[in-house]
């Protein structure tokens, strides 16, 4: 049995290739064309169809991730409120810890020396947590005297420290206009060995090392004199 | 309009020209539907689906003759008739051992007209009908066939030889004309 086409009958296929017209019943070529013909429109319309789809994902898409993005810029604020009580602006006393963070870290060792009071005690917890919340940028003091018994100090996100004072209204002095660290100035640094720290809040409450007399509420100075031991 | 013409403007998606290459090529390609598969309604739906194709992929053909287009149309339809074949599995099974070399009267068909030929082929059996259709008139071997639809080519030989005894017996029972002929 050879596997190649013998093909000895061309004349069938040749007979059979001028064969035109169907033998038997006539070909009905309009009714076919007619059925092939809503085919061809109905691909046609189907390919719009398509892309009309493709555009209407597109869009749901792009909306859809517009609306994760707005929720998530929307989200991020509304976590922190609910951790942080926002004091109103006027109340805030903001002090940038970057660059004082070394004083802090200074008072809070000096506070801690002294700290045989419960008072002070708290104010140590106060400070440490200060200067932990420096690390982390930002902090605010919110009413310290209540916050030191009630809650913990709470945590904003950049890298400053804020102290929100009594109602009563007071001159606020940003720590940031008081310049670079420590210029020689007779009126901050008194004795030239001694390294003092005053925070006087709003009430006549003073921290400070070595503890000084309360002066009438008015102007905050916070200055200190880096140590030279 | 000449064919090419024809062919352009149905690249472009005209209605007309498509309209006319059916007309040209509708019969003769609803003939070869119906060698493979013999009942008229599955054949026309197939002449169908081949002219659809047809028109879809009409842009990857490049014209080089009616011929060409002719051979072209042909190989769509044939190529979607054994699709059909072999979605409804109607090849029988016959192993190489039954398969038996019947030698095919040369010029029994040869005196036959086309018309003739025609009706002769669709009354064999499927299996029978194809394998013959593709080998003895398309002119692929066995080999080829046996691709094709799927089967061994032992399989292919031996539905081409009981297609030939087949042919045979049924031209010995339509041989009156035919007997006459070659009398003459």
């Amino acid at each position: 049995m050879s596997n190649e086409n013998p093909n000895n009958t061309p004349q069938w296929r040749s007979k059979l290739d001028e064969l035109e017209l169907l033998p038997g019943a006539p070909f009905k070529g309009d009714a076919a064309w007619d059925k092939l013909y809503g085919r061809l429109a109905g691909n046609k319309k189907s390919k719009k169809i398509f892309w009309y789809w493709m555009a209407a994902a597109c869009l749901l898409a792009g909306l859809i991730v517009t609306f994760l993005n707005q929720r998530k810029t929307i989200s991020q604020p509304e976590h922190h409120e609910t951790a942080i009580k926002q004091p109103k602006k006027t109340d805030i006393l903001v002090v940038r810890t970057n660059k004082y963070e070394n004083r802090i870290e200074s008072i809070q060792d000096k506070i801690i020396r002294r700290s045989d009071k419960p008072v002070q005690r708290n104010r140590r917890i106060l400070l440490t947590q200060v200067s932990a919340k420096v690390q982390s940028n930002e902090s605010i003091i919110d009413d310290p005297e209540q916050h030191l018994i009630a809650k913990p100090l709470q945590i904003v996100r950049n890298s400053t420290a804020a102290v929100v004072l009594p109602k009563k209204k007071l001159n606020v002095v940003h720590i940031n206009e008081l310049g670079d660290p420590v210029v020689e100035s007779s009126d901050v640094t008194r004795i030239e060995d001694i390294h003092s720290f005053k925070l006087r809040f709003g009430n006549g409450e003073v921290f400070s090392n070595p503890p000084v007399v309360s002066k009438p509420p008015g102007i905050i100075i916070l200055k200190t004199k880096t140590a030279s031991n | 309009m000449n064919t090419s013409e024809l062919v352009k403007e149905a690249r472009h998606g005209s209605t007309a020209a498509q309209k006319c290459l059916f007309d040209l090529f509708g019969e003769k390609m609803l003939l070869v539907c119906q060698r493979y598969v013999k009942n008229p309604e599955d054949a026309e739906e197939l002449l169908l689906d081949g002219f659809y194709k047809f028109f879809t992929k009409i842009s990857s053909f490049t014209y080089h003759g009616d011929a060409a287009l002719y051979g072209w149309l042909k190989k769509i339809m044939i190529n979607e008739c054994l699709m059909f074949l072999r979605s409804k599995n109607v090849f029988t099974i016959v192993t190489e051992a039954t398969a038996e070399e019947i030698p095919l009267q040369e010029d029994a068909l040869d005196n036959l007209s086309a018309e003739e030929i025609f009706k002769l082929i669709i009354q064999l059996p499927v299996g029978y009908r194809t394998v013959f259709n593709l080998y003895a008139i398309e002119g692929m071997n066995h080999g080829e066939i046996a691709e094709a639809l799927n089967i061994s080519e032992g399989t292919s030989r031996s539905q081409y030889s009981k297609a030939k005894v087949l042919l045979q017996k049924l031209l010995l029972q339509n041989d009156v004309e035919y007997v006459k002929r070659k009398s003459k």
